[in-house]
């Protein structure tokens, strides 16, 4: 459903992602690890649209998306969350969310714009009302985005993300700060989310914990290249990616 | 609770609108005059509150639109037998469309970029203004006298109350407002959620131009004598910057409370010391004292919460209780 062919995008001189090749099938979980600045985020800001690719394509359910803007490839169905939150903190759960799901109405005119009073549309609540249970955040419907506890933000995150219908969703650490505990909690959650929703899913994480217990496929990046793919062990005794991790050993 | 909260509060709005529809008709025409003044203001405030307060982007290129409006609408009248109250309506579509153009070109720009980049234009307009061979240059325009204050009253408040009910239904109602409010406060977040941001900024941009056009027609009428420094000089927008951040940035009634206390207090300068610019020293320390002590400004005081109690004020922090 989403293939991504020869990408290279490059900021001033540094090749931030080279001659990088994923394909996604409908329905599966793919993991993204690699060290740090290995241009993970980088790939999923060329998915999304946030950047455009110097060179290659993205190819999302037989469309090329790469050179679309964001919003239109939001609203072909791919979703993400961000590494460094970015919630709109001065309003509250529930508004993050309903700005999500403003996506759907795409063909309304603007008289519907006008005359949709967002607070006392009933459809609407029962749809953020199920995404906040889901996350497990509804008893803090009415506060600010920006007074949740860290762990919350995060799940108001893919909550707000859901909202849009995604068809594709790209989860970036999305269990970073938390801990073994809350990551198998989070486990359970992108699993119920993707049964629900018939969801696809990227993650980039850290927490290997989490990779293991989800995915299906890891790719491997460093300097913005695959340097290994297959199932989470098999990655795990690539040489490449030892070294990339742990770096050379000397000899002696 | 809604019934009584609402009712009491319907009552205030009520008695509120009646006394000021017949303010003409109890206080003297000086008075009147600065009432008058008081819903120009508050109608400005409101305008640049769409963009600085709900877009977050500061624009100081907002009494442009006000000159523009007030020249258009001069020419309109001298030239052509057109009345009053259409050639407003044309001064504001064109301020719409000339938003429209400023908006495209200077929302490449961020932030503080942003603030110069609307400057600029506005002060582009001014010598556009002085140069054109039609305007009058610096000796501005004269249109034909209409001695009917009680008019021009009525005029300016419906005008300020429009702008007033605008606001509240685009901005704090309908789900555009809360798509430019997701914008302020995260466009990164707001693109990949399918907002198209650009579009969104430049449509808020147009409506906060509009208004002033309107506004600025009407002041041209009222005073019936412009000049390039007096409708289109940089401080018409600095005021409506600073009467914003006075009442209150981002909020239905933060600009009307900025506005009238600033043009009332303003005025009470004028009449005893006489036509100086000491307001403006007393101005700077104020907004000093405000951005210091008040950022979010005096609607935040706690002064609303003992107002809210007997039923006035803006409700807009506790959006659940529209609901029932």
């Amino acid at each position: 459903m989403l293939k991504v062919n020869k990408l290279d995008h490059c900021f001033g001189g540094l090749r931030a992602i080279a001659n990088f090749n994923l394909t996604v099938h409908e329905n599966g979980i793919y993991g993204v690890i690699g060290p740090n600045g290995a241009g993970k985020t980088t790939l999923f800001n060329l998915i999304s649209g946030i950047f455009k690719p110097t060179q290659g394509e993205i190819i999302f359910d037989g469309k090329k998306i790469s050179g679309c803007k964001p919003h239109e490839i939001a609203k072909l169905g791919v979703a993400r969350t961000f590494q460094n939150l970015r919630l709109f903190n001065d309003l509250t759960v529930t508004e993050n969310v309903r700005v999500g799901i403003l996506n759907r109405q795409s063909n309304k005119t603007w008289r519907d714009t006008i005359l949709d009073y967002t607070a006392s549309d009933s459809r609407q609540d029962d749809i953020i009302q199920r995404l906040l249970d889901l996350v497990g955040i509804s008893v803090r419907s009415a506060d600010k985005a920006g007074s949740l506890p860290y762990g919350m933000q995060r799940k108001l995150e893919i909550a707000r993300a859901l909202a849009t219908q995604p068809k594709l969703l790209l989860l970036d650490e999305p269990a970073a700060g938390m801990n073994p505990k809350e990551v198998m909690g989070l486990v359970d959650l992108i699993r119920s989310a993707k049964r629900e929703f018939n969801l696809t899913i990227i993650l980039i994480e850290h927490q290997l914990r989490l990779v293991e217990a989800l995915c299906e496929e890891v790719t491997v990046m460093n300097f913005g290249q695959v340097i290994a793919r297959g199932t989470l062990a098999e990655v795990q005794n690539d040489k490449t990616v030892i070294k990339a991790y742990l770096g050379e050993g000397e000899v002696g | 609770m809604f019934s009584r909260y609402g009712t009491l509060k319907n009552a205030m709005c009520g008695l509120g609108l009646v006394a000021l529809l017949l303010l003409p008709f109890i206080i003297p025409t000086f008075w009147l005059r600065i009432f008058t003044g008081v819903s120009l203001w508050v109608g400005l405030a409101l305008s640049w509150n769409m963009i600085g307060g709900y877009m977050g982007y500061i624009s100081f290129g907002h009494g442009a639109f006000f000159g523009v409006g007030a020249y258009a609408t001069a020419l309109v009248m001298a030239h052509t037998p057109i009345p009053f109250g259409i050639a407003i309506l044309i001064s504001g579509t064109l301020t719409y469309l000339f938003a429209r153009m400023v908006g495209y070109l200077t929302f490449r720009l961020n932030g503080t970029y942003f603030a110069i980049g609307t400057w600029a234009f506005a002060e582009m307009m001014r010598q556009v203004v002085l140069l054109l061979p039609f305007t009058g240059g610096s000796y501005g325009m004269r249109l034909p006298p209409v001695v009917n204050e009680g008019f021009f009253y009525y005029v300016m408040l419906a005008l300020a109350v429009a702008v007033l009910i605008f606001s509240y239904f685009i901005f704090e109602k309908s789900s555009f407002g809360l798509k430019v409010k997701s914008v302020r406060e995260e466009e990164t977040a707001a693109q990949t959620l399918g907002i198209d941001v650009e579009k969104v900024k430049n449509q808020v941009f147009a409506l906060s131009g509009l208004f002033p056009g309107v506004i600025g027609g009407a002041y041209a009428y009222w005073i019936t004598y412009i000049h390039p420094d007096s409708v289109l000089g940089p401080l018409i927008a600095d005021q409506m910057v600073v009467m914003v951040l006075l009442g209150g940035i981002g909020t239905v009634f933060g600009p009307v409370i900025g506005a009238s206390l600033m043009y009332i207090g303003n005025r009470i300068i004028w009449v005893t010391w006489g036509d100086s610019s000491s307001y403006l020293v007393i101005l700077g320390l104020a907004i000093c004292f405000i951005i210091r002590f008040l950022p979010e400004g005096l609607i935040k005081l706690p002064i609303r919460e003992s107002l809210r109690r007997i039923g006035v004020g803006a409700r807009q922090a506790i959006p659940n209780e529209e609901v029932r």
